[in-house]
Order: C-alpha cells, then sequence, then structure tokens
C-alpha cells in the first residue's frame, strides 16, 4: 500500500486530498494542530494523524521522528497554510511571522530532514500547495504572497535537484477554493459559490501527480488569470488592488 | 544637494560596504548594521554614532536597530537599504536546519520584521525602501534553493508592499558580485574572481535608486537573464537540467 503525508489534513483542501488519495487506495498520515479535526478525519477514512502546530519549530523536531518511523512516502503534500490579511503596517509583526513559519519555512525544514533521513520513497511526488497569487500579486496579504512565491520557487530548485534521484515535484497554484481558510480571508463572501469545491482541486491535484506534472494551475478562469498576471502585470495588479485592499 | 540619512543593512562586507562608502562620500548621515563588534572594524566609517551591532538572524533585531535610532534622536529615514544576506551552497539533504533557519531569518524575516519597524521612519521622511534581492530569485537554483526561495520572497514582498502603496518600495536585484560571500558559504571560489567588483555593483546600484523603477536589475547581462528566467521558465529549466 502506497503512502501519503498530508500536511494541513484535518479541514479544507489537505482534507479533501487525504479523501482523494484514500480512495485511490493510499494510506493517510495527516499532520495537523486541530485535535477534533484530525480525530474526524481519522474516524472517516482510517487515516493516522501525527499532531503538530507547524509555526512551532520544536513541534516540527517532536513529530519528524514519528514520520521517520513511519512507511516510506511515496506522497508528500505541503499543504498546510495560513493567511493575514490587511495592510502590511496594521498586521502584527507576530502574525506576519507565523505566516512565514507555517507557509515557507515549516515545508522546506520537513522536506530537508526527510530527504536526510531517506524517507521520500524512489518514484516519489512532493507537492506544494502555492497560490494564484503568486501570478496576480496579492496586496492585502502581502506577507501570505512572499511565502507562495518563495514557496514556488524552492519546488522549482528542488524538482531539478532531485530529477536524478527519480524524484517528482509538482508545484499547484489554486485560485479561490470554497474553505474555511478563504472564507476567513476574503473582504466578502457574497460569491462563495465561485470558487472552486475542495474536492474539484483534489482531483485536478491526483491527477497532476498521476501524469507527473511540474505546475497546475486548476480550472480554466484561474488559468486566464495567471496568464494576464504573469504577462500584463499592472492590469492583473490593478484589478487586485480594486477587488482586495480596497475593500479591505 | 541635502544630506540625507541612510541606513544599511550589512554594510561590513561587500556590496553594503561600498554602499556605504559611496554615500559617506557624499557626505550623508549613516547609521550601519552589521553582527561584528566595532573594534574589529578599522575604517572611519564605523563609530558608536554610525554603527548599531545587530544580529539580524535574531528575533529581536529589529528593537535593536529602533533602540540605536532612538539613542542617537534618529526619527526620520530617507532610505533603508535591506542588503544583508546568506546563503548556504550544497545537496539540499546535506544543508543543516541552522543553516535553513538563519538564511530565512536574515535573508526575509529580518527585511519583513526592519519594514514593519521602520515603516513610521520613512513616512516622516517620506523615504524609499530599498529591498537588495538577487537574479537567482528567477532561476531553479538545485545547489541553493532556500537562498533563492528567500530571495524571490522578498521579491514577492516587494511587489505587493508597492501595491499597497503605504511607501516608496524598490527591489533591486544584482547578479554574481566579487564579494566574501561566496566564501562565507563554500562556494568555490575560482570562478568567482572573474564577477565585477563590489564597488561597481554598489556604483550602479545608488544609480538605480536614484532612479524610479520598481524593479532594478544590475547590469544588461543580467537584466536578460533574469527575463528569461521568468518568462521563459520552460526552456530554462531544461537547460539547468543538463548541466
Ligand atoms: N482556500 C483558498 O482559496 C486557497 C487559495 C489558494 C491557496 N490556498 C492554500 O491551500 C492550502 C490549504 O488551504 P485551505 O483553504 O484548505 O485552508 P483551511 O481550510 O484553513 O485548512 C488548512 C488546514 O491547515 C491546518 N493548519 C493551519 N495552521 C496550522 C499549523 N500551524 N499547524 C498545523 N496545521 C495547521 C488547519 O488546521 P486548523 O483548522 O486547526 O487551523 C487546517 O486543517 C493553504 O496552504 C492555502 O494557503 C487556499
Ligand atoms: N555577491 C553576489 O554574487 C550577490 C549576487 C546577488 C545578490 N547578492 C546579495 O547582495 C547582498 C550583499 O551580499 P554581498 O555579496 O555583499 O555579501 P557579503 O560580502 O557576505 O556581505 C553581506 C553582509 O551582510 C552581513 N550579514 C550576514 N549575516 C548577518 C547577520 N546575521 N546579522 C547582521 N549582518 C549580517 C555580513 O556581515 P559579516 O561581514 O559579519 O559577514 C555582511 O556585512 C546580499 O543580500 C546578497 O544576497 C549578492
Amino acid at each position: 500500500m502506497k503512502h501519503a503525508v498530508i500536511t494541513g489534513a484535518a479541514h479544507g483542501i489537505g482534507k479533501a486530498l487525504a479523501h482523494r488519495f484514500a480512495q485511490a487506495g493510499y494510506a493517510i498520515t495527516g499532520v495537523d494542530m486541530d485535535t477534533a479535526g484530525a480525530a474526524r478525519v481519522e474516524r472517516e477514512l482510517d487515516a493516522r494523524f501525527v499532531i503538530a502546530d507547524l509555526r512551532s519549530e520544536a513541534d516540527i523536531a517532536r513529530v519528524l521522528p514519528k514520520l521517520i518511523q513511519g512507511k516510506p512516502i511515496d506522497i508528500l503534500i505541503h499543504n498546510a497554510g495560513i493567511n493575514a490579511v490587511g495592510r502590511f503596517p496594521d498586521i502584527s509583526i507576530e502574525n506576519h511571522e507565523h505566516v512565514i513559519a507555517v507557509n515557507f519555512y515549516a515545508p522546506m525544514l520537513l522536506t530537508a530532514a526527510l530527504l536526510k533521513a531517506d524517507r521520500i520513497a524512489k518514484g516519489a511526488s512532493i507537492v506544494f500547495i502555492s497560490s494564484l497569487s503568486h501570478y496576480t500579486s496579492y496586496p492585502g496579504a502581502a506577507t501570505y504572497a512572499a511565502t507562495k512565491s518563495g514557496l514556488a520557487s524552492y519546488a522549482r530548485s528542488l524538482s531539478i535537484a532531485l530529477a536524478p534521484q527519480n524524484i517528482h515535484v509538482m508545484t499547484v497554484f489554486p485560485g479561490p477554493t470554497r474553505t474555511a481558510h478563504a472564507r476567513r480571508h476574503s473582504p466578502q463572501n457574497t460569491r462563495e459559490e465561485k470558487r472552486m469545491p475542495p474536492e474539484k482541486l483534489a482531483h485536478h491535484i491526483f491527477r497532476g501527480v498521476q501524469k507527473k506534472k511540474h505546475l497546475i494551475v486548476p480550472g480554466a478562469t484561474n488559468r486566464m488569470f495567471a496568464l494576464l498576471g504573469k504577462w500584463c502585470p499592472p492590469l492583473m495588479e490593478y484589478a487586485m488592488r480594486k477587488v482586495i485592499l480596497e475593500k479591505l | 544637494m541635502q544630506k540625507k540619512t541612510i541606513l544599511i543593512t550589512g554594510a561590513t562586507d561587500g556590496i553594503g560596504r561600498a554602499l556605504a562608502k559611496i554615500y559617506w562620500t557624499r557626505g550623508d548621515r549613516l547609521i550601519l548594521v552589521g553582527r561584528r563588534t566595532l573594534d574589529t572594524l578599522n575604517n572611519p566609517l564605523y563609530t558608536k554614532n554610525t554603527y548599531c551591532r545587530a544580529d539580524l538572524s535574531q528575533d529581536k533585531c529589529a528593537d535593536r536597530v529602533c533602540a540605536f535610532l532612538n539613542a542617537q534622536k534618529i526619527d526620520a529615514i530617507d532610505l533603508a537599504i535591506q542588503n544583508a544576506g546568506t546563503g548556504y551552497f550544497g545537496p539540499i539533504a546535506e544543508q543543516s536546519v541552522e543553516s535553513i533557519r538563519e538564511i530565512t531569518a536574515v535573508n526575509l524575516m529580518a527585511p519583513l520584521r526592519l519594514t514593519h519597524a521602520l515603516i513610521p521612519y520613512l513616512k516622516k521622511a517620506n523615504g524609499k525602501l530599498v529591498l537588495i534581492g538577487s537574479i537567482t530569485h528567477a532561476f531553479p537554483c538545485p545547489d541553493y534553493a532556500v537562498y533563492a526561495a528567500s530571495k524571490e520572497a522578498l521579491n514577492t514582498l516587494g511587489r505587493n508592499l508597492k501595491i499597497e502603496n503605504d511607501i516608496n518600495v524598490q527591489i533591486i536585484h544584482p547578479g554574481a558580485t566579487r564579494t566574501g560571500l561566496h566564501r562565507k558559504i563554500g562556494m568555490d571560489n575560482e570562478k568567482t574572481k572573474k564577477f565585477p567588483s563590489a564597488e561597481k555593483v554598489a556604483q550602479k546600484i545608488t544609480q538605480a535608486i536614484d532612479g524610479r523603477r520598481l524593479v532594478a536589475t544590475i547590469g544588461w547581462g543580467n537584466t536578460w537573464a533574469r527575463f528569461l528566467g521568468r518568462y521563459c521558465e520552460g526552456i530554462v529549466n531544461a537547460m539547468v537540467r543538463t548541466t
């Protein structure tokens, strides 16, 4: 039985990923800090969770041995992520630091440690959940955007570094997805139905892994925004300022 | 020209020290941030009124800088150049936790902490924040992934701060430069001898700072390289893969 490790698997996209990979016959190890949420998913899926607050380096050091003693990992998905929304000076420095810790630092620490311990199986995939903000910009969440672009860069380097070991690396740039995360951090939730259901996103990610893609932007509309943001940044930046920043 | 108040981090070596010298000859008021002790810095640039000792890998580094500014009765800054940087060169699986922590702290956390703390000072002088990135942010860097990622994060931070428009921001990407950095991070030193000097690069950086571009890359070759790395991702990845 193949083994998938998914961070932030108690809710949202991570939970949908746990379901999708379990359905395909993977044994699931989730990493999350929400004990109750983790227990719920464990009951639904026969998944196993390790509880850790990924903001804390001590917690990461504590759970790593558990992951290292576990089965070799065929899929590692860095999904746990947090946001802090507001104008840069208005967000407390602690919140800025937490965003960097969970979204950027924790994935790099986990990846390096698991590679060092030789826990990533040959032929495995490492998946990084970045964000469409990498292409579109995200004023009102400058630090979040910074971590998501930094993560994409790390994945790009890793993809080349690990190719000789036959380890596949994929970066996902999801657009708005219908989760608690999006609900918490959007200026308004009136058009929530337009956001992609996490189950659908999870399926895109599953297929991307099967096809060994390196980059995916799930959804046609999101792909259009990514192209616009890449080739005509001022236009997308103007739109993001109007739609997000000025509504905060 | 009026005297400006200019803060430079990582001002004890390489590009930062060269920048400090240029502004010193212009007669500006300098605040130079570094981790070394003052008595080891034998140069008239560094005095107890200009040199602020702060280890930027530490959580409280911004508090130290602010305490220094208060002691010097400085409440407005015209130009803050966040230049301090560090790296690692070698296989990802061999990089220590300490190294990942240090690079994240010095290259990303410290600029973020200092920006947050310095915004009131910059606003007061209608000043400018300059982030020193690196063209490597636009490339896949299998031998220094964490470094390149920290620079990419810095680039995106600057881009979004610019859109938020609370302060004037500029991101400057130098290319390879002959400094002590490569020796410090354990990169072989033969190739680095051909790189342009820190003085030359610093000169171009000051010109870029006097200009208005949001993102400035130092040198035409680097500008092209960065463009290719960003917009022809597939081709560049394939090229790096085969080398
Ligand atoms: N939703 C979107 O529109 C969207 C768009 C682009 C990218 N993304 C990215 O997709 C990923 C998943 O987002 P989501 O929408 O599914 O978010 P979510 O509903 O908030 O779920 C995130 C999961 O991560 C866990 N988590 C958060 N902080 C943690 C920490 N410090 N330690 C351990 N676990 C932690 C959460 O646990 P708790 O519930 O206990 O906090 C939760 O189970 C994130 O990286 C996000 O940035 C989301
Ligand atoms: N050299 C290149 O090829 C190149 C290319 C592109 C971008 N850059 C960027 O340019 C900037 C300057 O680099 P450089 O080449 O001039 O390197 P450098 O000669 O090593 O100078 C770096 C400066 O940052 C300081 N520093 C490092 N860690 C610190 C810490 N924890 N606390 C306080 N200060 C610290 C160093 O102090 P010490 O003197 O004590 O070491 C030094 O003053 C960096 O951001 C670098 O990433 C360099």
